[in-house]
């Protein structure tokens, strides 16, 4: 196998382990705050359904964590094996966060494991919930420290550079980098707010097929609020991330939005497709590309028309920014309406068609990561590390990467069939109706 | 202000929306217990 291969195989699985695995991590990261809220407001209004929620949703949690630590310790093992060069050049600055991201992790499994055991033993639930603290704690600052990596990747700093060489290295400062911050906070949020979503699908999927317990129905609508008021923090601090890459990565913005000469008053592309360099079918909106990277309608903003032509990253990264976008925006909407229309007693929000969207809305926004991640990904291209390393300098020159592809697919296909038969099945064979029975009988008290 | 937006408002945002969510959740809803 010829290096070009090595370095094609590397960057397939590279780009499938990390697309198998931003499944599991969004919800590892995202889950633990909706079981925390649930909880919260099941003391809070004394309400057993709420418990329930929190510790139904827990169970199921357990199984994503774990498929998300195998799949996380593989893209452990392939920076080192799949791109060495990279591992050799900037393992020293990114050491930190990596190792911050384990301990945040441990920290999180930690309490997981004394939260799961000790349902039932504190006689004050208020006790029980003080254990989820660092759990969701742990779960945030696992993925806020695996992105500073990333966002090091994009905006590398914090060292000087002496015959091709990173020294005098201050970890602090490369972690607080300028993508840092608006990064970070965009992944969180996300996660949040897919988690949200993804629970409310199930939720709306279970009054679909019959089961009409007000349990699914407080479930749904305490999901579907969550959602909405992440789904507005995303689309701000997405804004946010217009400004910073304007600011320190204008040939990825420019790509993105198919911006091609550098002028003021630049319009926002929406949709269209791309024929020999012209932007044909496309949505302009005047002036909107100014107040996305510098808030201000008139301001310049800079056209590919700047870089060089082996520094541009792949066009096709626009309509990745066209499915995250669309997808968040949709689902904004759709939230909003339910929650209006849940205070407003409308019917259309308890209609069979309205539910149907609610559950599509869990993959796609699951989808919405994943065009997210790509975008972010690809945009860096051709870099590793932007400015110093190319992607192609860092691969490695095995001729076993292809052979690893495939025992690596077929890991990801049993670990990811395999979560799926062991959830359903985990849910089927104990229904909310027979759990809240079982409960009732244990406590003797109506609650169901 | 762009280094405001681009430093500090991300995390303010989402420490607002958590608090936020918080609140929004523990709000009497329109699904009552039968």
């Amino acid at each position: 196998m010829g290096n070009e291969e090595a370095i094609f195989y590397s960057r397939v699985l590279t780009e499938l382990t990390l697309s198998f695995h931003i499944i599991y991590a969004t919800i590892g990261v995202g889950v633990p705050l909706m079981i925390m809220i649930a909880q919260w407001v099941g003391i809070k209004k004394n309400d057993e359904h709420y418990i329930l929620l929190a510790r139904r949703w827990a169970r199921g949690f357990v199984i994503t964590v774990a498929v998300g630590v195998v799949t996380g310790t593989a893209i452990g093992m392939q920076l080192s094996l799949l791109w060495p060069n990279f591992m050799e050049l900037a393992g020293n600055v990114i050491a930190l966060p990596l190792f911050l991201e384990t301990f945040a992790f441990f920290f999180e499994a930690i309490f997981l494991g004394i939260y799961l055991y000790t349902w039932d033993r504190f006689e004050n639930q208020k006790k029980h919930l003080l254990l989820l603290i660092p759990v969701a704690i742990g779960a945030s600052a696992s993925a806020v420290f695996i992105t500073i990596v990333n966002a090091f990747m994009n905006a590398p700093q914090g060292f000087d550079v002496l015959n091709g060489e990173l020294v005098n290295i201050s970890p602090l400062v490369a972690m607080f980098n300028p993508a840092m911050p608006t990064k970070v906070a965009h992944v969180v949020v996300t996660a949040y707010m897919t988690s949200a979503f993804v629970l409310a699908a199930i939720a709306a999927f279970r009054l679909l097929k019959g089961s009409n317990h007000v349990y699914h129905k407080k479930a749904l609508f305490l999901t579907m609020k969550v959602g909405l008021v992440f789904s507005i923090a995303a689309a701000i601090i997405g804004d946010f991330s217009g400004k910073y890459l304007a600011e320190y990565q204008p040939e990825k913005l420019a790509a993105a939005e198919w911006h091609f000469e550098t002028e003021e008053n630049a319009p926002l592309i929406l949709y269209g497709v791309l024929d020999n360099g012209e932007v044909k079918y496309a949505i302009k909106i005047p002036y909107a590309l100014s107040i996305l990277a510098h808030s201000n309608p008139t301001a310049e903003v800079i056209g590919l028309d700047q870089f060089p032509e082996d520094e541009i990253p792949p066009l096709y990264i626009h309509y990745l920014f066209d499915i995250m976008v669309t997808i968040g925006v949709w689902m904004t909407f759709l939230s909003a309406a339910y929650w209006i229309g849940t205070q407003m007693k409308w019917k259309l929000v308890e209609s069979k068609l309205f539910r149907w969207l609610i559950v599509l809305g869990g993959p796609l926004t699951m989808l919405a990561i994943e065009a997210g991640w790509w975008l972010a990904e690809v945009g860096r291209q051709p870099w590793i590390l932007r400015g110093l390393m190319r992607v192609e300098d860092a691969a490695t020159t095995s001729g076993q990467v292809d052979t690893m592809l495939i025992l690596f697919s077929g890991l990801y296909l049993i670990l990811g069939i395999g979560s799926i038969v062991v959830l359903t099945r985990m849910f089927r064979r104990n229904p909310v109706e027979k759990e809240l029975a079982d409960r009732h009988a244990e406590k003797g008290a109506d609650i169901s | 202000m762009t280094d405001f937006l681009i430093f500090y408002a991300p995390f303010i945002v989402l420490i607002l929306a958590i608090v936020v969510a918080f609140w929004a959740a523990s709000k009497d809803g329109a699904v009552k217990d039968k």
